[in-house]
């Protein structure tokens, strides 16, 4: 009998591996679709194809969207009887908050679900669910600033162009403005009209989605490529400029062939020195500006929550003097998004750490409970203290001495860089640029402004970015 | 009232399921089903209170009382096997007859959601199945040894069904392989299943055929076994029926370890499993659009991956409580009443309850081994094992499949996707284990 029983349970052995495999298959199984349910799917259901979002509000009533300060910039109105959703600042924040009456766009879409879930207190819900009454969805607010949004948005004037104000130390968007822009109230209605004009392509987020050469502001990246390869150091260099650099059959010219004579490296940094920076291009070694400029994320997915384009960095070891030197002074096919560059920048004034850029401050349901509190999140260390520091001294530099002398100010220290980015074949034109970053007792902001086809940076993005850091510092009437 | 049920159905559905999950696991601890009775009739109670609610809710949403009436006749036709079935074989599993119930139930109300016609057709299936699986136990204790004479015509049976299916059968679906005879349609392979684990039962595991002195079957039969095991799965590849031939290799790589005991067997099968995807995804770009899809669903949302991110949608927005019945947008996904049904139970009646499907499924699956366990005969004993492993890894691929754990395969989730062949096999296959369970239950040990 006992014997028996051993052969049995010997028997078994195959059959209780068998169990313990399957019983692995189901748990891997089930802990998977847990996860995904619980953390992966909210990310990918506000996906613009899944139409089942619209699901949702027959039984969620849509939140409402705040600013910093809780002015209203979304919410659910009624009109003639018929519930719409009302955006009462119109076109101010069309692209940053967006709109959820034809299909959906901006905060409108990452915070679509959060908006749509409510969080009211479960008795509540139950009743009204028995009740047969939707529930009040949660409510979104921003980091979003009016007073800076006012004014980014009129510093841009008619221009087309992007501006972004970010809060330094902790990677939230104070202030995002494109144009041209559209009047989300009335997007549905006029759909046909705001998409047909390509060349105004009202509907393309510049910040994000903006992909421009960023002229003399990419000599930051060369700059530091050329302090990696040095030791950070920078008293060896010396350039004569007489206005143009040739080499190789491929010339450069400095903006509006102005002539720098003999500058060191601050020097053609701060005066923006295309001939200097060109012969940088050619000395530095490509695959070291290849790792640099994909550490700062060039071609590749930013820290954004919304949709967006990845800036583009060509150079590598095949690449012709001319596309070196091209890309030297931020022309050739080296594009940039304005959030791009503003992440950067942010990193430079950050000592070297890249924040998530985040607009979105908490979600609280509709009673004013914390639902979700977003914390300052580090992105990564794109560089190191000391290099920042350098870039930083650099950049104060421009304020002081270059390109950016319109930015100075006696209330608060900026310090940025300025470019003039030339575009297409068109000669004379050229997008004005500046990104940089103040710094005082209090925390600093970063902006960054683009105006498209407006002239040099200096004389347009310049004193559009003085306008914001002075509204950031209560000064008016300047 | 009616609307406070209707609006509170989601919560009470999620719990009575959770609830029926858990009773299915209670039932492990007592070792007697005498022990366990108790805990089997709340599971049924718990069974027609998640059907009748839902139709409940279907009659309502659909504004169709008529759904009553068919409710009550499934109800009735539930009761009458689980009343059946203890009376007739008071030694079967009663936890496998209650799941059986359950996840019919959980189908017919899903199905009636989606299709009405189609969840009649269902029904009418289900309901013959069930009444011949109810002869099932007693035809397998009466033939015990007449099974085994025909093996070697069990794996040529299978052979000539899947080469018909391959030569005469039609493409639905993209995979799946229809055989239309007599004006019935339906998938051959899912009864070759059946067919082929009595074959490499009867091949390698038959007392009377194992050499005294190794104690293994003859060379000659482990050979044709392994042979006539691959061609199966070959001709299943050739059809494009990935899932089915996935299944047949796992069947097959367990039941010759089991049989044979011979740890290297799981080894190799592992190793030659991984150089069969290899050499099929090099060989057949079917499976290299299915590996894409599964990849980046999103890359090509209005193409290849459009049923699979349909699919993640359906559950990612239903989420854990669900949109509730006629809330949602299952429909959406192409097949969803066959191979994305575990989509559309997600996505409406929430992930809580679609996981506690999951459990149930775990829980058949533990009892057919712990049956199999419980048989002293080899041969039986790899028969219920080996239809142990094919329902265990058909949920396996099937929910992987739509939940984007494994690219998609095509196949069903027994019991609960619509389809007439793959309802009433997997009937018989619970069947079959009852039957074996009942034969072998106290004759050893």
């Amino acid at each position: 009998m006992k014997r028996k029983k051993d052969e049995n349970r010997k028997n078994n052995l195959e059959l209780k591996v068998t169990v313990y495999i399957f019983l692995a298959l189901f748990l891997i199984l089930i802990g998977y679709f847990a996860f995904y349910v619980q953390f992966s799917a909210p990310k990918q259901i506000v996906n613009s194809y899944n139409m089942r979002q619209k699901n949702l509000e027959q039984m969620v009533i849509r939140g409402t969207i705040f600013s910093d300060k809780g002015e209203v910039l979304a919410r659910e109105a009624l009109k003639d009887g018929v519930e719409v959703r009302n955006y009462p600042y119109a076109e101010l924040f069309a692209h940053a908050v967006g709109f959820c009456t034809y299909g959906n766009y901006g905060l409108e879409k990452t915070a679509n679900i959060d908006l749509l879930t409510s969080n009211a207190p479960v008795d509540e819900r139950l009743g009204k669910e028995m009740a047969g009454v939707r529930n009040t969805g949660d409510n979104i607010f921003t980091s979003l600033n009016l007073e800076l949004q006012k004014t980014a948005y009129q510093v841009l004037g008619n221009y087309r162009g992007a501006v972004i104000v970010m809060e330094t130390e902790t990677g939230r968007i104070l202030a995002m403005v494109s144009k041209p822009d559209f009047d989300p109230n009335t997007v549905s209605e006029n759909w046909a009209k705001i998409s047909a004009d390509e060349e105004e392509a009202a509907l393309v987020n510049r910040c994000v989605s903006g992909l421009y050469p960023p002229g003399s502001t990419f000599k930051t990246v060369m700059l530091l490529e050329y302090l990696r390869e040095h030791d950070l150091e920078d008293e060896g260099y010396s350039y004569g400029c007489n206005g143009h650099f040739i080499k190789d059959d491929s010339k450069i010219e400095c903006y509006h062939g102005t002539v720098h004579g003999t500058v060191d490296l601050l020097g053609s940094y701060a005066r923006s020195c295309n001939c200097s920076f060109a012969n940088i291009g050619t000395q530095l070694r490509i695959p070291g500006l290849e790792d640099t400029a994909d550490e700062l994320l060039f071609n590749r997915v930013l820290p954004v929550e919304s949709d967006h384009k990845k800036s583009a960095f060509v150079l590598n070891s095949t690449s012709g003097t001319g596309d070196i030197m091209q890309t030297s002074i931020g022309q050739g096919d080296t594009l940039v998004t304005p959030m791009h560059l503003c992440l950067i920048t942010q990193a430079i004034a950050n000592d070297g750490i890249m924040m998530k850029a985040t607009l979105i401050d908490r979600q609280e349901n509709y009673l004013g409970t914390v639902i979700k509190q977003q914390k300052p999140s580090q992105y990564k260390r794109v560089m190191k203290t000391e290099e920042a520091q350098i870039l930083k001294d650099y950049m104060k530099e421009v304020v002081s001495s270059g390109t950016g002398k319109k930015l100075k100010s006696s209330y608060y220290t900026a310090a940025g860089k300025t470019g003039s980015a030339e575009f297409g074949t068109e000669k004379g034109k050229s997008h004005a640029w500046f990104t940089g970053f103040s710094e005082t007792d209090g925390p600093g902001i970063t902006v960054t402004v683009l105006i498209e086809r407006a002239g040099s940076g200096g004389d347009y993005a310049v004193p559009a970015a003085k306008r914001i850091f002075d509204a950031y510092y209560g000064i008016s009437g300047l | 009232m009616s609307d406070a049920l209707l609006g509170l159905s989601r919560y009470l559905l999620t719990l009575f399921v959770i609830f029926y999950t858990f009773h299915c696991f209670v039932v492990f601890i007592f070792k007697s089903e005498e022990e366990r009775t108790p805990f089997y009739v709340i599971q049924n109670i718990l069974m027609a209170l998640t059907h009748i609610l839902g139709f409940y809710v279907l009659a309502v949403r659909s504004s169709d009382p008529d759904l009553l009436f068919i409710c009550a006749f499934q109800e009735v036709m539930f009761f009458a096997v689980i009343i059946l079935y203890r009376m007739i074989y008071p030694g079967a599993s009663r936890l496998i007859t209650n799941n059986i119930c359950f996840l019919l139930a959980v189908s017919f109300i899903i199905l009636t959601r989606l299709s009405y016609d189609r969840s009649i057709r269902q029904f009418v299936v289900v309901a013959v199945s069930l009444v011949l699986t109810l002869i099932i136990p007693f035809v397998i204790s009466k033939l015990e040894f007449l099974l085994k004479r025909y093996t070697m015509y069990y794996g040529v049976a299978g052979i000539i069904i899947l080469l018909a299916m391959m030569t005469r059968g039609t493409v639905t679906n993209g995979s799946k392989i229809t055989l239309t005879i007599g004006g019935m349609t339906f998938l051959p392979s899912e009864f070759v299943k059946v067919l082929f684990v009595f074959f490499i039962a009867g091949m390698l595991a038959d007392e009377d055929n194992i050499d005294e002195e190794t104690g293994l079957p003859h060379r000659n039969r482990i050979i044709s076994a392994v042979l006539i095991s691959a061609l199966h799965i070959l001709i299943l590849a050739m059809c494009k029926d990935l899932g089915g031939a996935m299944i047949f290799f796992v069947v097959a790589v367990f039941t010759m370890y089991a049989a044979l005991k011979k740890p290297l067997i799981l080894a190799g099968g592992a190793v030659s499993g991984v150089l069969a995807s290899i050499v099929g995804y090099k060989l057949f770009s079917h499976v290299r659009v299915r590996v894409a899809a599964w990849r980046d669903p999103f890359a090509d949302i209005e193409g290849k991956g459009y049923q699979l991110s349909q699919s993640l949608f359906a559950i990612g927005t239903g989420s854990w409580a669900g949109m509730g019945l006629f809330m949602g947008s299952p429909e959406k996904i192409p097949v969803v009443e066959a191979d994305f049904i575990f989509s559309a139970i997600s996505e409406e009646m929430g992930c809580l309850f679609s996981l506690c499907l999951i459990l149930i499924c775990l829980s058949n699956f533990l009892m057919f081994m712990n049956i199999s366990m419980s048989i002293g005969d080899g041969y039986f004993k790899v028969i219920s094992l080996g239809l142990a492993v094919n329902y265990g890894f058909q949920i396996f691929l099937t929910i992987g499949g739509v939940t984007k754990l494994i690219p998609l395969t095509g196949v069903t989730l027994p019991l609960v996707s619509y389809g007439g062949t793959s309802v009433m096999s997997t009937l018989f296959m619970f069947a079959i284990i009852q039957g074996l369970y009942i034969m072998k239950r106290g004759t050893q040990g």
